[in-house]
């Protein structure tokens, strides 16, 4: 459950300060698949940072789980990212060096989990996410929608919390992106994964319980 | 901890493995090359010392040399000096030598010099002179009328070759004079001629005790010096304190204390050239590996950015490239031992010619691990420093580089 209050962001941009929002409050429910839109620089993408602790209000709060994220350091937000929050972002971001099986089990590795039930676990969501047999492949090797999908697979991959997404079909065809957002609702729908996702596609809202706009840094009613 | 140092680890060896292998191969050549002209340059210069050092002992002064006491001019009591000697634990054997000025000439050629008498059967025993005669033979017991000349006494005929006064291209079996500063003139044929490669030797004559004491007309119980060599596995350093307990009046110094400061100083210019060969090739290799990680980092800022948003910690991030330098330098670095070895394996069957003879390279392996781990640090910071400068951006501004 995320629950943010009065959230704040203002960027200097030389001598110019940009207020990317302006008292955003809202709350989110476990098990919700929340769509965020709005026009170019609404404030969608500064939002969801802020949510997913990759930035820090100006001033507000947002309390994830009853978690005051407010007081966590750098390092205890790495550590909330990496075991509570998963990221699905417009640029697949897979290390190019590893195999799909390898990037989907990096996570895991950080955190230290148990090998044997982490592989189990990276095998399951490959197998769920229709890459079962590419468990080998570099992301070379891979089409632009196949590697959203492993992004997909690593970011769910460890069960967490709430799965942000930034308009991550925003580098794909239409038939890749109803693939992903099936995945999206398939994975809400089966895992009860909460889902924050950023999208300026009218036809990607069908898909949300939820949407929250914004518009000048404001949700809109 | 451990687990994100293993982690580091597994991306390293996964971007090792699976990158560009060119770019892999061509660093591990550059640093290996670095790290074999941090050792093998400075290991010709040792050589060079060694070798300098090894003529001038086999050939010039031994191990130990005695000299007059100050303010005099010879060794008196010469016989009793070398009973003495010669009974010391650790002493191989005393050659005397007797140096007496003169004037050599031949065929107009006129060189003053010391012509030195030496007991050939001692002589043997503590220099080598008699194992590097280029034409004719080395002294024998009792030999009179007979000297044998160093390669720069004897000189060339070809007057373009000279470039040191000598008498002009003597041959063995010539005739040569030898005009004493007591007024003796002997006639000398000359027995053999002989190049140690060693400057202060090669400029040397030499004839018997016996032609000596007919030259002074007398018998002769004095020496200029006495040359000790020491017996094999004892340091000359403690013979000479044995020499001095068992009474022995006469300057006792090690050949090293004998060259003096000039040539401590001289091997210590050379150490100084070796340090900045050093340096230079450690500034090498820090800028070619900063420049490799600068490179992928900077390829992988916003791979980096958002391996940080999912929770990869900075410090995994960062060892994963102090991981990948720190291998490629351990592959140079092995690839550099190969090349040295063989380069030191080649020039050691194929020694360097130079004018004071030949070089072989010389290794010592303390230098070796030493540069080893001086290479591998500055490695360790050339690659972290650039890891470090991308890993510590914001999230956000990495991910959108």
């Amino acid at each position: 459950m995320i629950e943010a209050a009065d959230l704040v962001r203002t960027y200097t941009m030389g001598k110019v300060q940009v207020h990317a929002l302006r008292g955003v409050s809202l709350r989110i429910e476990r098990g919700e698949f929340v769509g965020v839109t709005g026009p170019s620089g609404s404030g969608k993408s500064t939002l969801l940072h802020l949510l997913g602790l990759l930035d820090r209000p100006t001033s507000g709060a947002i309390a994830i789980d009853r978690v005051d994220t407010g007081s966590l350091t750098d390092e205890q937000r790495a550590l909330f990212r990496l075991t509570r929050l998963g990221y699905v972002f417009q640029e697949y971001a897979l290390v190019p060096e590893l195999t799909v099986f390898e990037n989907v089990m990096l996570p895991f590795m950080v955190r230290n989990d148990p090998p044997a039930a982490s592989e189990e676990k990276v095998h399951e969501i490959l197998r769920i996410i229709g890459l079962a047999e590419r468990t080998g492949h570099l992301q070379s090797e891979l089409s632009g929608g196949e590697q959203q999908r492993v992004a997909v697979a690593r970011a769910v991959a460890g069960k967490p919390s709430i799965l942000f997404a930034d308009e991550p079909c925003a580098n794909l065809d239409s038939e890749n992106s109803r693939i992903i957002l099936d995945l999206f609702a398939e994975i809400n729908r089966e895992m009860d994964q909460t889902i924050v996702m950023v999208s300026h596609e009218e036809w990607h809202t069908r898909y949300f319980d939820r949407i929250i706009a914004l518009r000048d840094g404001k949700l809109v009613e | 901890m451990l687990a994100g140092i293993r982690v580091s680890l597994f991306l390293a060896l996964r971007a090792l493995r699976r990158g560009n292998l060119g770019s892999l191969l061509l660093t591990v050549v550059i640093v290996g090359m670095v790290f074999t002209n941090m050792i093998f340059m400075p290991s010709i210069i040792t050589g060079a010392i060694k070798n300098y050092e090894q003529q001038t002992i086999e050939t010039y002064t031994s191990d130990i040399i005695i000299q007059p006491k100050e303010d005099a001019v010879f060794i008196d009591d010469l016989q009793a000096l070398l009973d003495k000697v010669n009974r010391v634990p650790g002493v191989w054997r005393a050659s005397p030598h007797y140096a007496a000025g003169a004037s050599l000439q031949y065929r107009g050629n006129v060189l003053p010099m010391a012509v030195i008498g030496v007991i050939p059967r001692d002589e043997r025993l503590v220099t080598t002179v008699h194992s590097h005669m280029i034409a004719g033979n080395y002294l024998g017991d009792g030999d009179t009328g007979e000297i044998v000349i160093g390669k720069y006494v004897a000189g060339e005929r070809d007057v373009s070759d000279v470039f040191l006064p000598s008498l002009g291209g003597v041959r063995v079996g010539d005739t040569i004079s030898a005009a004493y500063t007591n007024g003796v003139v002997r006639e000398y044929r000359v027995k053999g001629i002989f190049q140690t490669y060693s400057f202060n030797t090669d400029a040397m004559a030499f004839t018997t005790w016996e032609e000596m004491e007919l030259v002074a007309g007398e018998s002769l119980d004095q020496a200029s010096v006495v040359l000790v060599k020491t017996s094999p596995g004892y340091d000359e350093a403690a013979v000479k304190k044995t020499l001095l307990r068992y009474g022995v009046q006469e300057k006792v110094q090690t050949w090293l204390e004998f060259l003096g400061t000039a040539y401590t100083d001289a091997v210590e210019s050379y150490a100084i050239l070796n340090s900045i060969t050093t340096v230079v090739s450690l500034v090498i290799a820090a800028v070619v590996l900063f420049v490799v990680i600068m490179i992928k980092t900077l390829n992988s800022r916003r791979q980096i950015g958002i391996l940080l948003a999912i929770g990869i910690r900075r410090d995994i991030i960062i060892n994963s490239y102090l991981f990948q330098v720190l291998i490629l330098a351990s592959l140079g670095i092995v690839f550099g031992i190969l090349v040295v070895l063989g380069l030191t394996a080649y020039f050691t069957a194929y020694p360097i010619e130079f004018p004071e003879g030949s070089v072989s390279p010389y290794l010592v392996p303390a230098e070796i691990g030493t540069n080893a781990l001086y290479l591998f640090f500055t490695s360790a910071l050339a690659g972290f420093i650039p890891a470090w400068r991308i890993a510590r951006k914001d999230i956000l501004e990495s991910m959108r580089a």
